[in-house]
């Protein structure tokens, strides 16, 4: 049992009398008795509770109104556990313990390398008398938010006998024993394990919970363990006389300060992150560490010692001055932790830090030294004004920023001194370690640590925005414009320029684009370096890369024999397989360019699509219905031997036309893309995300004249990797592509995204063995991806989109389990070496969330339309954005920019409908009917009638798929009226010969006259006194007094926290647990009250 | 060279740029760097018009260059 010093009875005494007047104090004096008022009852109480350092209840002094019985309460904690609210500190560990449940991000994990023998009984002795003295490890945490300090709590201690087990199997137990999840509900918070090495240093591992424990926490705790095994006394607790009346807060005061400081500015700081920013990053964290040098430390002691600064102030401006050039911006708010222990709680471990918004704005001309005053005030004042809880300061801004985002700081900087603690067992001397635990606090966060010997700096980062090579550069990167800027303190700082307005466009500079040798000479160089590693297999055939290069060396001679010259066209109407492969590259070795059509088109397209474009045609074996207008070559006599040409291959550059591609055009003349090698270059064989290895085997399942077939041609021969030819049966039906992909280990597989929804609903777990799925063309139904990801997915899942213009991948995104929820998938950002832009009528960039077109350009845009200057012109249009003289495709796609580079795919710029005067979205409608129960797939068509445009939607879907006028209702219940569409139930969808759902087959096959989706409106009742109870408490949360079932809590400026507690009350008046993720990811009243009538149904009537 | 018509008020310029690749831009927008006039103002479709004349090798300049062509 805890022991407390005489200390506290004199305080608590010296209380009594200041607030009674009186000389001295008996243990049978009541305080009542002895003049004591209400009002002089609750200063007491607030007095003690600053001695304490708990929340002691304010009606304490009228519970123990007896001096002796006031002090035995205070001196001895009530046998059974003491429970109080959460500090707001606590409140948001809490909050972020229920988003994630079990994530280590708030673990503490100390490691510590004892040069010797750790005595583990006296450990488990010494962290039991640890635990006994420290409140705050028998403290626990229940729902809905409550701290329960237990009287006793035990310390699971374990020893691991680790002798002979190699360096990396020990740390792996360590991380494991470190990550492990606590329990919250049982104290305590804190575990040890002991590691026997044998030969070697004994290790021993400290985990804590942030909730009970921070950095200065853990110097007491280090120091108090280590007296207690060495068996002495640990400090007495100190017993400061209270502050009262300068401890009063006005809180009025200071909220009104922060909201001044504040005011506009910035929600989120642009981080020179380089992967896409998906809705939900996740918390999965790593951290980079650096030893702070020399030179930056000398510059920073000295300016600090002018100025007066603390070195956490001149922290702070090392991390501004480095953040501003990284970042672009000149207006940052940083997180900074704060301590808020008081005198009182000096020697106490537990959870005294919360993070205060620091906002520093640097005009033209700031130096070095103005950031370092500036800092310094700014510093000041915040902590002047600390009082006020994070998530208040959060809530006085009212809503505003990137939902997806931390609220107001993103990135953080904590500092450490460290360099006088030590956990000394016995004459054991050993310092911390402390290990990261694969999570991030923030999107960054710069932990600074001085230690003995030297300063380290950690660049925590979250992993799904940072790659690990990105964040080792911007750590650098940090640095070294810190040191820049302590090496010259008077002069001005080299600051960005603002971008241009709001441009919500992508930085042109972020990736850089390297030469890159066209794919000819790739391949080429692979034939030189691995001349007998497989190339191209089809059907158990297979061809080296040697003989690859031999085939197409022969034919680009055949093609130069028959007359074609650099900047020739030569189409190829032929299947896949290894000639139409051969074929391509002996036409690039041609120095020509090839147009892939599929042989299967209907003789009349294949003519127009070759008429004023080949100069040749390429086939092998018959060729009926060809025009005879183009000279025709057969293969077979193109690899007969011929003498060597010796230009052959061809040399190209960049802007060579490598291939065309046939689209259909809306006015009947084919339209014809140019492409030049740079487009392709800039993809394969590494982009963004995508890159292929020489040990991948590639499928090859895509339609030659379907040009994201590029990936999986150029990709694989570009890397060295085998490309494998799949026949189309292969690709049509989900149990064979399942066969295909396991028969020939198939590392890289790309699909169209209609064929992967069909792929996931009937075979899920089909690409398991996938290393990379590539899948674009559409726009994806997030439940089926959820699907794919929860099924062994491929390691790697991305979502390319982009037009053929602007060579098949403009933007493209990462696909996680973060991504899914909430919201619809991004298409993600531009690929490296292009830029998007969304752009509204008049050209000009449009806001986040506003919808724009995009208009893409770069490395991979198109040379425009085989013999079309018109249309060339017309939807290539000048770049104001880009290098000098550079275009932009007009892609026609409604997009909505996010602000962070990322877009949202909204539509055709020609999709959009109008009925009854309302303006649709089909894509809105479609997403509705995917979302009901059983549907798997929906296609929407607005069909033009006598006077009005009718909505009609194809849907299949599994066997309990309700009829169409249940579908309709169900629709009623998530769409207005006028979205809902005549229903259509089908089998299933057509797809084309691209593998996308072919709409004009689908509507064709529909009748003339279907009945109206009619029904009634699908109002809900008016009496429903469960939903008027939920609104109820949905009112009271938002301070608001009506609301409607479409509202969203977020968009109302429910934040995090309070939607913590609607859901507690939720709990407590209903008994019913909703998930918080879950109801973030649609916070509307409607879902809300649809989730608690859902389980009241359900629970057991007894 | 086709003139604008008199009926129609002025919108787009004609531009080409370095690359001798051409586009059109509205009147009145700055022309981006790296682009010029060519003196041809008129309707979308009259400018179109223009460039379909006058566009008659669609290869960049670059390319013609490096396929050692002037």
């Amino acid at each position: 049992m805890t022991e407390r010093p005489d200390g506290l009875r004199e305080a608590v005494a010296g209380i009594w009398c200041a607030m009674l007047g009186v000389d001295h104090v008996s243990p049978e004096d009541d305080f009542f008795e002895a003049g004591g008022d209400s009002g002089l009852a609750v200063e007491t109480a607030i007095s003690l509770r600053a001695l304490t350092g708990t929340d002691l209840d304010l009606d304490l002094v009228y519970q123990h109104p007896e001096f002796g019985g006031l002090l035995s309460f205070l001196t001895d904690p009530r046998p059974e556990g003491q429970e109080r609210p959460l500090t707001p500190a606590e409140e948001r560990l809490w909050f972020a313990e229920r988003l994630h449940p079990g994530s280590p991000t708030y673990h503490i994990a100390a490691l510590y390398r004892i040069p010797g023998r750790v005595d583990v009984p006296r450990l488990r002795t010494a962290l039991d008398a640890l635990v006994a003295r420290h409140d705050s490890l028998r403290r626990g945490f229940e729902a809905p938010g409550r701290a329960v300090t237990s009287p006793t709590a035990t310390v699971s201690c374990r020893w691991l006998d680790a002798c002979g087990l190699p360096e990396a199997t020990v740390r792996d137990l360590i991380d494991e024993h470190a990550r492990q999840p606590f329990d919250l509900a049982n104290p305590p918070l804190l575990r040890a394990l002991a590691v026997d090495r044998g030969d070697e240093d004994d290790l021993l591992l400290l985990t804590v919970h942030h909730l009970v424990c921070d950095g200065a926490s853990l110097a007491i705790l280090e120091d108090d363990l280590g007296k207690l095994y060495s068996g002495v006394e640990p400090d007495p607790r100190p017993d400061a006389l209270p502050e009262t009346a300068s401890r009063l807060f006005d809180e009025d005061e200071a909220r009104a300060y922060w909201r001044r400081t504040l005011a506009g500015a910035p929600r989120g700081i642009a981080l020179p992150h380089d992967l896409p920013r998906t809705a939900s990053p996740g918390s999965a964290g790593a951290v980079h560490a650096l030893v702070a040098p020399d030179d930056l430390l000398a510059g920073m002691a000295d300016l600090a010692a002018q100025e007066r600064l603390s070195p956490f102030m001149t922290w702070i401006v090392a991390y501004v001055a480095g953040l501003v050039p990284l970042t672009g911006e000149r207006d940052v708010v940083i997180g900074i932790a704060a301590s808020s222990r008081t005198p009182e709680q000096r020697g106490e471990i537990g959870m005294f830090v919360d993070p205060v918004p620091l906002r520093l704005a640097l005009p033209d001309g700031t130096t070095t030294r103005d950031l370092a005053r500036a800092v310094r005030r700014a510093t000041a004042e915040a902590l002047a004004h600390r009082g006020v809880p994070f998530q208040t300061i959060v809530e006085d801004l009212g809503p505003g920023g990137d939902p997806a985002r931390a609220p107001l700081v993103q990135a953080g900087l904590t500092y450490l001194d460290a360099a006088d603690s030590a956990l000394r067992l016995d004459d054991l001397v050993a310092h911390r370690e402390l290990l990261p635990t694969g999570t991030a606090k923030y999107e960054l966060l710069w932990s600074v640590t001085r230690h003995a010997d030297r300063t380290t700096t950690e660049f925590e980062h979250l992993t799904g925005l940072f790659s690990a090579e990105r964040a080792a550069d911007v750590h650098t990167g940090l640095l070294d414009a810190a040191r820049a800027a302590f090496s010259r303190p008077d002069a001005p700082l080299r600051l960005p320029g603002r971008p241009p307005a709001t441009a919500a466009r992508t930085d042109p500079e972020r990736a850089p684009t390297r030469a890159r040798r066209p794919i000819p000479e790739l391949v080429r160089l692979r034939a030189a370096q691995r001349p007998d590693a497989p190339a191209l297999r089809h059907r158990g055939v297979e061809l080296t890369y040697r003989q690859l290069d031999e085939r197409a060396v022969a034919i680009a001679t055949g093609l130069r024999a028959a007359g074609l010259r650099r900047g020739g066209v030569v189409a190829v109407p032929l299947p896949r397989g290894i000639d139409s492969v051969c074929a391509y590259l002996g036409i690039f070795y041609a120095g020509c360019a090839y147009l892939p059509l599929d042989p299967e088109q209907p003789p009349d397209r294949v003519r127009t699509a070759l008429l004023g474009v080949a100069d040749a045609v390429l086939v092998a074996g018959p060729h009926p219905s060809l025009p005879p207008e183009v000279p025709v070559l057969e293969l077979a006599d193109l690899l007969a031997g011929r003498d060597a040409d010796p230009a052959v291959p061809v040399r190209v550059v960049g802007e060579d036309p490598a291939y065309l591609i046939s689209t259909s055009g809306s006015t009947g003349r084919p339209k014809t893309v140019v492409v030049p090698h740079r487009g392709i270059s800039r993809l394969v064989p590494d982009a963004d995300g995508i890159v292929y290895h020489a040990d991948d085997r590639v499928a090859h399942l895509c339609n030659p004249a379907f040009d994201a077939s590029i990936l999986e041609l150029w990709g694989a021969l570009g890397s060295g990797a085998v490309l494998v030819v799949g026949d189309k049966q292969d690709a049509l039906s989900p149990a064979r592509l399942r066969a295909f992909l396991a028969e020939e280990r198939i590392s890289v597989l790309g699909l169209p995204t209609a064929l992967l929804h069909t792929v996931i609903d009937f075979e899920p777990d089909a690409m398991s063995g996938v290393r990379l799925l590539i899948f674009g063309g559409e726009k994806a139904d997030e439940q089926r991806l959820a699907r794919l990801l929860a099924n062994q997915p491929p390691a790697r899942v991305v979502n390319v989109y982009g037009p053929t213009e602007n060579t098949t991948v403009s933007t493209l995104q990462r696909v996680t389990p973060a991504d899914l929820d909430p919201g619809p998938l991004s298409i993600g950002r531009a690929v490296s070496g292009s830029t998007a832009h969304a752009l509204g009528l008049h050209g000009e960039p449009v806001a986040p969330g506003v919808e724009g077109e995009l208009y893409v350009g770069g490395e991979g845009l198109a040379l425009g339309y085989h013999g079309n200057p018109a249309l060339t012109a017309a939807s290539f249009v000048p770049d104001p954005f880009g290098p000098a003289g550079g275009r932009l495709y007009r892609t026609g796609d409604r997009v909505r920019p996010r602000g962070d580079g990322t877009f949202h795919f909204v539509g055709r710029t020609d999709d959009q409908v109008k009925v009854r005067g309302f303006r649709v979205e089909l894509g809105e409608i479609e997403l509705a009917l995917r979302s009901l129960p059983d549907v798997t797939d929906a296609v929407v068509f607005a069909r033009a009638t006598a006077d009005s445009t009718e909505l009609l939607a194809c849907v299949t879907g599994g066997a309990a798929l309700a009829d169409a006028a249940g579908i309709a209702d169900g629709l009623r219940a998530r769409l207005p009226e006028y979205m809902v569409p005549a229903i259509v139930v089908t089998d299933r969808l057509p797809l084309n010969a691209n593998g996308k759902v072919d709409r004009a087959a689908l509507l064709a096959s529909l009748p003339d006259d279907l009945p109206a989706s009619g029904g009634d409106t699908g109002e809900p009742p008016a009496d429903d006194p469960l939903a008027e109870a939920v609104t109820a408490l949905w009112c009271e949360s938002l301070g608001t007094a009506t609301a409607r079932p479409d509202d969203s809590f977020v968009a109302l400026g429910g934040h995090s926290i309070k939607a913590l507690k609607l859901l507690a009350r939720v709990d407590e008046s209903f008994g019913v647990v909703v998930d918080l993720a879950d109801f973030l990811a649609e916070p509307t009243l409607r879902r809300l009250v649809d989730s608690v009538s859902r389980e009241t149904e359900n629970a057991p009537t007894s | 060279m086709t003139e604008s018509s008199t009926t129609t008020a002025p919108e787009y310029d004609v531009v080409v740029n370095d690359e001798e690749q051409y586009s059109i831009w509205a009147v009145g927008r700055a022309v981006p760097a790296g682009w010029r006039t060519v003196g041809v103002t008129g309707s979308r479709e009259a400018c179109l018009e223009h460039i379909e004349e006058v566009w008659t090798d669609m290869r960049p300049r670059s390319l013609r260059v490096a396929m050692g062509e002037r």
